[in-house]
């Protein structure tokens, strides 16, 4: 949806708060013992953190219910929610192609598509941008990065 | 002898012309790797001490000096251009640092970021010079029970000043910590605890892929949601290298802040188990209390810069006290030294200064010269560091994304990290965009641990009494300082209110 986003997401978010507040607080106790053989025990920390959560939740929450002050809004972007979609195929493309192709491909189809850039640009930056992720991550610092599924087939 | 002469003793054997080279060849890879988000200081220490391996111990200290403050110093660069912190106690750094980089200001940041480390590292220097076995022996006193207290302290400042409504920071805060709870609970014999069955959950979250998810993600995001204005990172004026140079009027408003933060930032640094983090949070904090430009902080305040870094690099050789007289390594990068150290003959505890006098004393030489080298190496980089801001938008911002999955992938080779980071990135838009503070929830992440520890070990100690914590001087006064940190806002406005009624 483009638009307004009104206080209700602000009460989604606090109602989440609160719930995960309660989880916590119930697993503390009831799992992780608040306090066993006269000291903490696991759930303390825990159970004492999510119960501020659950008081300052609550009282956000009725902040907002009761609040006569105009609420804020902010304007959704669709926007901003591509490079999370950029992310997630680019997780993809590395468990598939390894790193080397999916960093190129990457850079390429997103500036080529989405920046729209000359090919003879989109290319070069491409290429030097996965010379420099390869040639630091891999090759100096030695991270290992998966080979993808499609060569290791080969 | 007393220390000075020990010192240029030290500097007699440490000051060749090729001792220098490597100083400075540390220093510039450390400031790199320091740089690269996902990598640092812990494992870029870790991933550069084998190049130390074939040389002879005095070289090796130094060069190891080198790298330590490269990656202290390098922390800030990526916070400052990218908004990803190198390191944990970047998180402060990025909060004034990166609003500079928007308003064109990046080359001004990088600049105070590097005069502030130097001014931190030289503080803690000297003070480790001067009374480091002293100190030492003043941060034993810090016990649990104190630690806790301290933490306390920071962890409650946490929400109320960072953000502009402190209920929401205080649930961040307290979020924060309830995710750092995930994973194996150590002091219960590695339990897993709020792992709803998962493996990946075991080993809990890693810090890295938090940090970039938070700080990094997001930040491309506003980018892309905001097409319209402007092409590159930065907005307004783009100021050129020569105009970014710190001025008369901007130098006195560092100074006074850094040098405050780095003599706090250094305590902190002696406490066994505060680290860099909690020191450039509390520096950060003071300054938001004290400074004069304190409305301005959290925008874009050059003090905000100056704090954080000077305190981090402060709190950085300030560890070297207890690591050096006790053997206690006050972070996980000190903990990566130590072991380099110890290789090259160290062997800490209290008669090192008395037993050990040469190696010593060379060692704290070649902080001096580290810390000089990197100054250097910091200010060589800058021009270089701000090209990156003149990168048009659709170019870095690929890049940007790719660094960021990569930069979570590296810290444990795991995809798990990479989702999380991008499932992070999502939740920090979000609450950003309803007005929680973001930096909160990973400084608690960052410190919920060292708390936790902390005061289920003094509780253990006193059989489950509170009393503890009231008993002991340091400790009561401490959480003295969080009570009245809690309740004087609330009851200034209550005073406030009845004045006006």
């Amino acid at each position: 949806m483009i638009g307004q986003v009104t206080s209700h997401m602000d009460i989604l978010i606090v109602i989440i708060e609160i719930i995960v507040a309660l989880v916590w607080i119930q697993q503390g106790i009831v799992r992780y013992q608040f306090w066993e053989d006269g000291k903490p025990g696991g759930g303390f920390v825990p159970v004492i953190f999510a119960s501020l959560v659950l008081i300052a939740a609550v009282a956000i929450l009725i902040r907002e219910v009761f609040s006569k002050k105009a609420k804020e809004s902010y304007t959704f972007q669709p926007g901003a929610f591509v490079p999370v979609a950029a992310a997630v195929l680019g997780g993809f493309m590395i468990q598939v192609l390894g790193i080397l192709l999916s960093v190129f491909m990457f850079t390429s189809i997103w500036m080529r598509f989405l920046s729209r850039y000359s090919w003879v640009k989109t290319l070069i930056s491409s290429v030097l941008f996965t010379v420099f992720i390869y040639g630091i991550f891999r090759m100096w610092l030695r991270v290992p990065f998966p080979n993808g599924f499609i060569f290791q087939l080969f | 002898m007393g220390n000075f002469d020990l010192l240029m003793q030290g500097f007699g054997t440490s000051l060749t012309f090729a001792n220098v080279l490597l100083a400075i060849a540390g220093g510039f890879m450390g400031l790199f790797v320091g740089a690269m988000p996902g990598i640092g200081a812990v494992t870029g220490v870790a991933l550069l001490l084998p190049l130390t391996f074939k040389m002879d111990p005095t070289s090796a200290i130094i060069m190891l000096a080198g790298i330590y403050y490269g990656n202290m110093y390098g922390g800030a660069y990526s916070a400052i251009l990218l908004n990803i912190p190198g390191d944990s106690p970047a998180v402060m750094t990025a909060l004034d640092g990166y609003p500079m980089s928007r308003k064109g200001r990046g080359g001004k940041a990088l600049f105070a970021a590097n005069i502030s480390s130097f001014i931190g590292g030289t503080v803690g220097i000297i003070t480790l010079t001067l009374f480091g076995p002293l100190l030492a022996k003043v941060g034993l006193k810090f016990g649990p029970a104190e630690i806790a207290a301290l933490i306390l302290l920071a962890l409650t400042s946490i929400g109320w000043l960072l953000g502009e409504d402190p209920l929401k920071g205080i649930v961040a805060s307290a979020l924060g910590i309830l995710i750092s709870t995930i994973g194996m609970d150590t002091m219960a014999g590695g339990v897993g605890r709020y792992t709803f069955g998962s493996v990946n959950l075991l080993s809990g979250f890693s810090f890295i892929p938090l940090v970039i998810g938070m700080f990094g993600l997001p930040q491309v995001m506003e980018l892309m949601a905001k097409k319209e204005e402007g092409e590159s990172l930065t907005s307004g004026k783009r100021l050129t290298l020569k105009e970014s140079l710190l001025d008369k009027g901007e130098l006195k408003r560092i100074l006074p802040t850094a040098l405050k933060s780095s003599v706090l930032g250094n305590f902190v640094g002696f406490l066994p188990g505060a680290g860099g983090t909690t020191g450039s949070f509390l520096a950060y904090v003071l300054e938001k209390k004290t400074g004069k430009n304190s409305k301005e902080m959290g925008s874009g305040a050059i003090e905000g810069v100056a704090a954080s870094e000077s305190a981090n690099n402060a709190a950085a050789v300030g560890a070297f006290a207890p690591l050096l007289t006790l053997g206690i390594p006050g972070s996980g990068t000190t903990a990566v030294l130590l072991g380099g150290l110890m290789m090259w003959g160290l062997q800490p505890g209290p008669l090192l200064f008395i037993q050990q006098t040469d190696f010593v004393w060379g060692l704290i030489s070649s902080m001096y010269i580290g810390n000089v080298a990197c100054i250097l190496a910091g200010l060589v980089m800058i021009p270089f560091l701000m090209s990156i801001l003149k990168i048009p938008r659709g170019i870095i911002a690929p890049m940007i994304v790719f660094v960021c999955i990569v930069g979570a992938y590296s810290v444990n080779n795991n995809m798990f990290d990479v989702w999380f980071m991008i499932g992070a990135g999502v939740v920090a838009y979000v609450m950003q965009k309803h007005k929680y503070p973001i930096a909160p929830i990973l400084l608690a992440f960052v410190l919920a641990p060292r708390f936790e520890q902390a005061i289920r070990r003094a509780f253990s100690i006193s059989n489950g009494s509170a009393r503890i914590f009231i008993e002991k001087p340091i400790s009561a006064a401490l959480l003295a300082a969080t009570a009245i940190f809690i309740f004087a806002p609330v009851v200034m406005k209550l005073v406030r209110r009845i004045r006006t009624k």
